[in-house]
C-alpha cells in the first residue's frame, strides 16, 4: 500500500506534465485508478497547484493564478470586475460568485488597458481569449493574457499564455506556448521565452503596442525555429529514400548493397 | 473500478501527459496500480507490453556488438542478442521458466532479418544508428514449423544526433498469418518515437510519438526459385520500408505542419485575425521554403 505522501508525490509528478487544457481528462482517469482513502482530496489538491503555478481559463472568462489568489480564502480576485470566485476543477468553470472591494490602488491607464485588451485579443487571439490585470502593493501590474482551443474532433487542444510584470516603464515576464495532437499517437510542443521590453510610453496604447510586438516578434521566431528543426534535424535524422532514390531491393540480393558501400568506403 | 476501466485510464493518461516523460510516468503509473494482488500485477504486465517507450541500448559480450531491448526480448531484468542468441545480463538458472527462444528454424530467419534491416539502416540512417529484430513463435507446438504455420516479430531502430537535437526511435511489431500452404498476411504495427530540440537555437522542442497499421497478404510461388524463408524476408522487409516511409512522411505533416498550423491559426495569430499579414505571413513562409530548395 502506497502511503499518502509518496501517493501525492507520484501524483503531483503526473499531473505536472499534464497539456494545460486538459486538466478535467487527467483528474478523471486518475480518479478511475486510484481507490486509496484520501486519494480524491489528493488529486485535487494537486490539479489546484497545478492552476496557481501555471494559470489556467474558467468558465471561458475568468483566470485563476498564484497571481489573483485571495490569501484569505479558497477564491481567486477578479480586479477587473470587482469579483471573488471558486473554480471548480472537473467543470473549469468559476463558481460562488461575490463581490469584492480591492484596497490595493488601480494605475490611472487601468481601464483604458482593460478595454484596450479585449480589442487586442479579437484581433489577435482567434479561440477563447482570456485576459486579467492584477494590481500590486508595490506599484506593480500583473498582465495574464490566455489564448486557447480544444478541439476533440481533431484531436488537439492548445494554449498561448503570456505573463508580464509591468513596472517602472518594463515589461517582463514571459511567454510560452504548448499544443497536444493526439491522433492516434501523443505529440506535444513546447516553447517559453523570458520578455524583457522597455516601454515608449506609460499610457495603454504604448503597453498594448509593446505587447503586440513582442508577440508578433515570438511567433515569427517560432516559425524560424520550427524550419531549422525541419530542415537541418528531422531531414537527416532518417532519410525519405535512401541515395539511390530507389527503394530496397529485398532478397537474398541485398548484400550486393553492403559490397557496394564497402567499396566505396574502400576508396 | 474493473480491470478493463483501469488499463483504459491508464492509456489515456499516458496519451494526455507529456510524451517527453513517458518512461517515467509510465513508472510511477505502475507503482500506483500495484496494489499487491494478482490483478494489479497483471494490469502492470499488460501495461508494460502495450506502451512503447525510447529503446534501451544493451552490449552483447560475445560478437562486442549493440543490440535494442524492449519488452519483446526481455526475461525479467535481462534481454536477448540477436547477434549471438544469449541473455545479457546471464538469467538466474529456472528449470521452471526457462528464457524463451526462437525455434530452430525461425532462428535462421532471424539471423538473416537482423543481417537485412542492418543493410536497411545503412542505407536510410546515413551509417548511424543501430537496429534489431527479434521474432517469436506463435504455434503452441513443441517443435513448430514457423515459416509455414506463421510467426511474429518485431523490427527496431534507434538513432540519435551527435549533438542530441534528435532522437529517432521506430518499432515495428508484426505477425505473419498463414492463410494457405501459399498464402499469407502480414499484419504491421509501426510505433516511431520522434523528439526534436536543439536548446542552443530556441526551447523549442517537439516531441512524441506516432503510431499506425499496415497490412498486406502475399502468395508465394516457390516454383519461382525463391524459397520460403525468402519469400518472408522481401515481404517483410517491403511492408516495414513502406510503413515507415508512410510514418515519416506523417511525421512530417504532423510535426512541421499540422503544429505550427495550430500555432497561427487556433492561438495566436500575427496580423488581424484573417487580415492581410497573416497572408503575406504565408506568402513569405512559400518564397522560404522554394528558396531552400
Amino acid at each position: 500500500m502506497t502511503s499518502s505522501v509518496k501517493l501525492e508525490s507520484l501524483v503531483n509528478s503526473l499531473v505536472e506534465s499534464a497539456p494545460p487544457t486538459e486538466l478535467p481528462g487527467v483528474s478523471k482517469d486518475l480518479s478511475t485508478l486510484l481507490s486509496q482513502q484520501g486519494s480524491s482530496s489528493i488529486i485535487e489538491e494537486a490539479l489546484e497547484d497545478y492552476v496557481q503555478n501555471n494559470a489556467a481559463i474558467f468558465s471561458s472568462t475568468y483566470i485563476a493564478s498564484k497571481y489573483n489568489k485571495d490569501p484569505h480564502s479558497s477564491k481567486y480576485i477578479d480586479f477587473v470586475n470587482n469579483k471573488k470566485f471558486n473554480i471548480d476543477l472537473k467543470t473549469q468553470r468559476a463558481i460562488d460568485f461575490e463581490s469584492y472591494e480591492p484596497e490595493v490602488q488601480y494605475p490611472s491607464y487601468y481601464n483604458d488597458l482593460a478595454t484596450k485588451l479585449i480589442q487586442y485579443g479579437e484581433d489577435h487571439y482567434p479561440s477563447t481569449y482570456a485576459y486579467t490585470l492584477i494590481p500590486k502593493d508595490s506599484g506593480e501590474l500583473v498582465i495574464i493574457l490566455i489564448g486557447q482551443r480544444l478541439n476533440s474532433e481533431n484531436y488537439f487542444t492548445g494554449q498561448w499564455k503570456s505573463i508580464y510584470t509591468l513596472k517602472d516603464g518594463t515589461l517582463s515576464g514571459e511567454v510560452s506556448l504548448d499544443i497536444h495532437y493526439y491522433e492516434d499517437g501523443n505529440v506535444r510542443l513546447n516553447f517559453n521565452e523570458k520578455v524583457n521590453e522597455s516601454l515608449a510610453g506609460s499610457n495603454a496604447g504604448a503597453i498594448v503596442n509593446a505587447i503586440n510586438d513582442v508577440e508578433n516578434k515570438i511567433t515569427l521566431q517560432i516559425v524560424e525555429n520550427f524550419n531549422e528543426l525541419n530542415q537541418r534535424y528531422f531531414k537527416n535524422l532518417r532519410r525519405l529514400l535512401p541515395i539511390t532514390r530507389s527503394k530496397i531491393n529485398w532478397g537474398s540480393a541485398i548484400g550486393n548493397y553492403r559490397l557496394g558501400s564497402d567499396v566505396v568506403h574502400k576508396q | 473500478m474493473s480491470y478493463d476501466d483501469k488499463f483504459d485510464a491508464s492509456l489515456d493518461l499516458l496519451r494526455r501527459l507529456d510524451p517527453k516523460s513517458i518512461s517515467d510516468n509510465l513508472n510511477t503509473i505502475c507503482t500506483l496500480i500495484q496494489n499487491g494482488d494478482d490483478e494489479g500485477e497483471e494490469l502492470v504486465q499488460d501495461l508494460l507490453s502495450s506502451i512503447d517507450t525510447p529503446l534501451k541500448v544493451s552490449k552483447c559480450t560475445q560478437s562486442g556488438k549493440q543490440y535494442l531491448s524492449c519488452d519483446y526480448n526481455r526475461d525479467g531484468d535481462s534481454y536477448r542478442s540477436p547477434w549471438s542468441n544469449k541473455y545479457y545480463p546471464t538469467p538466474a538458472v529456472d528449470d521452471d521458466a526457462p528464457p524463451p527462444f526462437p525455434s530452430d528454424l525461425l532462428r535462421q530467419l532471424e539471423l538473416k532479418a537482423n543481417d537485412s534491416f542492418d543493410v536497411y539502416r545503412d542505407l536510410y540512417y546515413e551509417g548511424a544508428g543501430i537496429s534489431s529484430a527479434y521474432l517469436w513463435d506463435t504455434s503452441e507446438d513443441e517443435n513448430p514449423d514457423s515459416l509455414q504455420e506463421g510467426f511474429a516479430g518485431v523490427v527496431l531502430f534507434k538513432k540519435e544526433t551527435d549533438d542530441g537535437s534528435g532522437k529517432w526511435d521506430s518499432i515495428h511489431v508484426f505477425e505473419v498469418i498463414a492463410e494457405s500452404s501459399t498464402s499469407f498476411l502480414y499484419k504491421l504495427t509501426s510505433t516511431v518515437i520522434l523528439d526534436l530540440q536543439n536548446k542552443s537555437l530556441s526551447s523549442l522542442s517537439l516531441s512524441g510519438n506516432l503510431t499506425r497499421q499496415l497490412e498486406s497478404t502475399s502468395s508465394i510461388e516457390l516454383d519461382s526459385g525463391l524459397n520460403l524463408e525468402t519469400n518472408h524476408l522481401i515481404n517483410l522487409g517491403t511492408l516495414v520500408e513502406k510503413s515507415e516511409y508512410n510514418i515519416r512522411n506523417l511525421l512530417q505533416e504532423v510535426y512541421f505542419d499540422k503544429l505550427k498550423d495550430i500555432m497561427l491559426k487556433d492561438l495566436r495569430s500575427v496580423g488581424d485575425i484573417g487580415g492581410k499579414k497573416l497572408e503575406d505571413l504565408k506568402q513569405s513562409e512559400v518564397i522560404k521554403g522554394l528558396q531552400s530548395l
